[in-house]
């Protein structure tokens, strides 16, 4: 009974781990530009196909997961260059904008699917080497996997509070006119969210990629669960995402316990729309009052 | 010819759901992602009714209409305190949910193996079972209903809904309550989608959470803006051009599975294309901003 | 003269003690007054003497910090502006809101057709009933289009309309809503002496239709309303006062 218990808290802690950095990812573009990214699951797919095709060739497993990333990241700027800025320059509502993210996500995963097919692909050299803890068995790559989940938490909880790019992304999301008024530039701070955010959500797919393979119609489902952790932890860029991602994790575990768990994928749709509903008028719309919605 | 007998029937469905969602997307200027809540829900209403139940084809038929249009109720509600974006999201979470519990509920909907063995249409002892027979049926129904919604917006209703769109704080200062009529049109639009649904399933005979996925959905909200929201005919042209669109492309003999995700692809295009340049569309219609 | 001393009817509209602060000003401050069916209440006030947040909150868009609201005896704080227009609170702005891209005939329809908004079936299946509706209506739009002298224009887009046309439109489509409370944001303010003589006429018809309707006009000072008045109060800083 009790390895059961340690081994969904295994499961959890490496399904948490990847929804924490995911949502890291989303807090990242949507407080500096107040922008529903359901795109993320793009670079989100790149950096699993990458890691993927790349698992096959002798690649050492850090150049791996850096190339992934570098993907990511590289992906998140060209939609941030072809789709975001041109959307917004055109002074776009919200509501364009999601439609935007939207059909960017459509379009790389029709992509995807034309190149790649719509089976699920696995990566080509399973990692057998596992660690036997009593009957939990604890794969090298769930290892590897909430190791630098927690490097990369450490690496921001350090930089973070004393960087000034997290400080001003949260002076953009507070009050992005406001923010411009006083002379800043919103423009590098908004390039430098989508590259981190594109890196984080690489090093994601790359690591589900190799744990579970991938498919082309995975990045929305993920892309959701990241922005309910990711508004339920409020207008914070690393603590609040992961309290999110937390309490994600923790309803969507219960549920499974409860129910079945088929309903763990409804999960964070459901709190989604409670969110929406339940929050004031303005939790998702403009982010001033005087803004155009 | 029974090629051009599924074309008609595929367009008649097609349009049937786009002309319904139009009057969210075009009239209320609603950008709606959730119209296949409506669609599936009539479908598998049809079907249960039909195969589990063994009603006949006319009470299947009215069960699918009135239970897209129930549907809308709950959807109604929830968006009519919404502004903005967060009319998009819920719309899309409820889309979400709605085929999670689809696929889940199995005991009424079959899961993921769907529902088999839907009877064709038939009235009483007349069975219109032929293709040709069903191409005209479906696009009599689509033209009624077009006639009626055309009808309908070229009312007062329509001024009053173009006023609930366009001018909201002012049509309640002139002592406009359009709440009832908010959830009415709503109504109207779900249970037309149910009605399409209906005659989906008793064409194809078999429904699946497959047919409903997201983005078929969202290449309803597709059809419409290409067409022109809130045009006389832009849903329609929007519907024949994402018909057309894949035929076209089969003809050159490419697999049904590349051509599902042409159809993605290029309806994340038409999605992209639309929030950066903002046309009206080929009928020229409502503009979003 | 209104006699408030008349304590067995019940005032259409009872402020008491309402305060409100918006940001550092004090807009409002323990204001009170009522008024009785049938009456047409002048409220005089500079800009900023808290005037337009007065019908602000008579109309939904504000909700007061402290103090009661009554709208025919019922609480009005905390209500969405839907419920006050099911109440049948009707407003017009300082600068004319009129629907732009409509016509000018179509914007006065929708007045007339506001009481009785069509049911969805019968609009479009059009039994006798709704037909005798819309008769009535167009006839009652197509007099006003000639007492405006609008008869020729009457299927331009009112966003093309002069400002003070604008303004005329803005009252005449009130003046064609049935409901019960007219709160006029500087109706006149902007009109020459025709159309002022015109606005005053539209106003005081839509009183007479109704003989519990009450009107209220918020103006800078008195001559900017030589209207009848039944009562007037002097709004000063968030103070009101009654001045006769």
């Amino acid at each position: 009974m009790i390895w059961l218990w340690l081994e969904t808290l295994k499961n959890g802690l490496v399904q948490g781990s990847l929804l924490a950095i995911m949502a890291l990812a989303f807090a990242w573009v949507y407080h500096s530009t107040r922008f529903f990214h359901l795109a993320i699951g793009v670079p989100f797919l790149g950096g699993a196909y990458a890691a993927i095709f790349l698992a096959s060739s002798a690649v050492i497993p850090s150049a791996l997961v850096s190339f992934a990333a570098a993907c990511g990241a590289g992906l998140s700027l060209l939609i941030y260059g072809l789709v975001y800025q041109p959307v917004a320059r055109r002074n776009a509502s919200n509501s364009l904008r999601l439609v935007a993210s939207l059909g960017v996500y459509f379009f790389c995963s029709g992509l995807a699917a034309i190149a790649f097919g719509l089976d699920i692909k696995y990566a080509p050299t399973v990692i057998y080497d596992s660690l036997e803890l009593g009957r939990v068995i604890v794969t090298a790559t769930d290892i590897k996997y909430v190791a630098t989940a927690t490097i990369v938490i450490v690496v921001c909880a350090c930089v973070h509070p004393r960087s000034s790019l997290g400080s001003r992304v949260l002076a953009l999301s507070g009050n992005s006119s406001l923010f411009e008024a006083f002379g800043h530039n919103p423009s590098p701070i908004i390039l430098a969210a989508f590259t981190l955010s594109g890196a984080l959500a690489g090093l994601c797919g790359a690591y589900e990629g190799l744990r579970n393979g991938i498919d082309p119609n995975s990045g929305l489902a993920i892309a959701i669960s990241a922005s309910v952790a990711c508004i339920v932890g409020g207008r914070s860029l690393l603590w609040g995402p992961m309290l999110g991602a937390l309490m994600l994790g923790i309803i969507q575990a219960a549920t499974t316990q409860i129910f079945s768990d088929r309903w763990s994928d409804s999960v964070p749709y459901a709190c989604l729309l409670l969110l929406i509903l339940a929050g004031p008028r303005g939790l998702l719309g403009p982010a001033h009052p005087h803004e155009r919605p | 010819m029974n090629y051009l007998y599924h074309l008609i029937a595929m367009f008649a469905i097609s349009g049937l759901l786009a002309i319904s969602l139009d009057l969210l997307v075009g009239h209320l200027g609603l950008l709606i992602l959730c119209q296949s809540v409506f669609y599936a829900g009539g479908a598998y209403a049809f079907a249960l009714s039909t195969t589990q139940w063994h009603l006949p084809f006319q009470l299947g038929l009215l069960i699918g209409i009135v239970v897209g249009g129930l549907l809308s109720v709950p959807v109604a509600l929830a968006l009519r305190r919404l502004r903005g974006d967060a009319v998009v999201l819920a719309s899309l979470a409820f889309l979400l949910l709605f085929i999670e519990m689809i696929k889940n509920l199995r005991t009424f909907t079959g899961g993921l193996d769907g529902i088999q063995d839907i009877p064709p249409m038939g009235f009483g002892s007349l069975l219109i079972g032929s293709p040709a027979g069903f191409a005209w049926a479906s696009l009599a129904f689509l033209v009624i209903s077009w006639a009626f919604l055309q009808r309908l917006t070229g009312s007062s209703i329509g001024l009053f809904l173009h006023a609930l769109r366009d001018y909201p704080q002012l049509s309640t200062a002139l002592g406009q309550d359009l709440t009832g009529m908010h959830l009415k049109v709503f109504f109207l639009a779900a249970a037309i989608a149910g009605l399409a649904g209906c005659l989906y399933a008793t064409y194809s005979t078999y429904i699946s959470p497959d047919v409903f996925a997201t983005s078929s959905s969202v290449m309803l909200l597709v059809m419409v803006l290409l067409g022109g929201p809130g045009s006389r005919f832009g849903p329609l042209a929007g519907a024949m051009a994402l018909l057309i669109l894949p035929e076209s492309i089969r003809i050159l003999g490419v697999g049904n599975e590349a051509i599902g995700a042409i159809h993605q692809v290029v309806i994340g295009l038409v999605l992209v294309l639309f929030s950066g340049l903002r046309p009206k569309g080929i009928f020229r219609g409502y503009e979003f901003r | 003269m209104a006699t408030n001393s008349d304590s067995t009817v019940e005032p259409r509209i009872a402020v008491t003690r309402v305060s409100k602060r918006l940001g550092d000003i004090h807009a409002l401050c323990q204001v009170s007054f009522s008024v009785l069916p049938g009456e047409t209440v002048v409220l005089i006030g500079g800009n900023g003497s808290g005037k337009t947040t007065v019908l602000d909150m008579l109309s939904g868009v504000v909700v007061p910090d402290c103090g009661e609201v009554r709208i025919d005896g019922i609480r009005a704080i905390h209500r969405v502006p839907q419920w006050f227009a099911r109440r049948g609170v009707l407003r017009t702005f300082q600068s004319p809101r009129v629907f732009e891209q409509m016509t000018i005939r179509e914007c006065l329809d929708m007045g007339t057709w506001t009481s009785s908004i069509p049911g969805v079936v019968s609009a479009t299946v059009w039994p006798g009933a709704y037909r005798n509706q819309a008769s009535v209506a167009s006839r009652r739009s197509a007099d006003l289009l000639t007492r405006l002298g609008w008869s020729s224009i009457a299927t331009q887009k009112a966003g093309e309309l002069s400002y003070g046309q604008r303004k005329l439109l803005a009252l005449a489509q009130l003046a064609l809503t049935p409901g019960s409370f007219a709160l006029c944001d500087e109706p006149l303010a902007g009109l020459d002496a025709d159309k002022s003589a015109l606005g005053i006429q539209l106003l005081e018809t839509w009183k007479r239709e109704g003989p519990t309707r009450v009107l209220l006009i918020a103006t800078h000072d008195l001559d900017s309303w030589p209207g009848d008045a039944t009562c007037q109060y002097q709004l000063e800083n968030g103070v009101l006062e009654r001045l006769q």
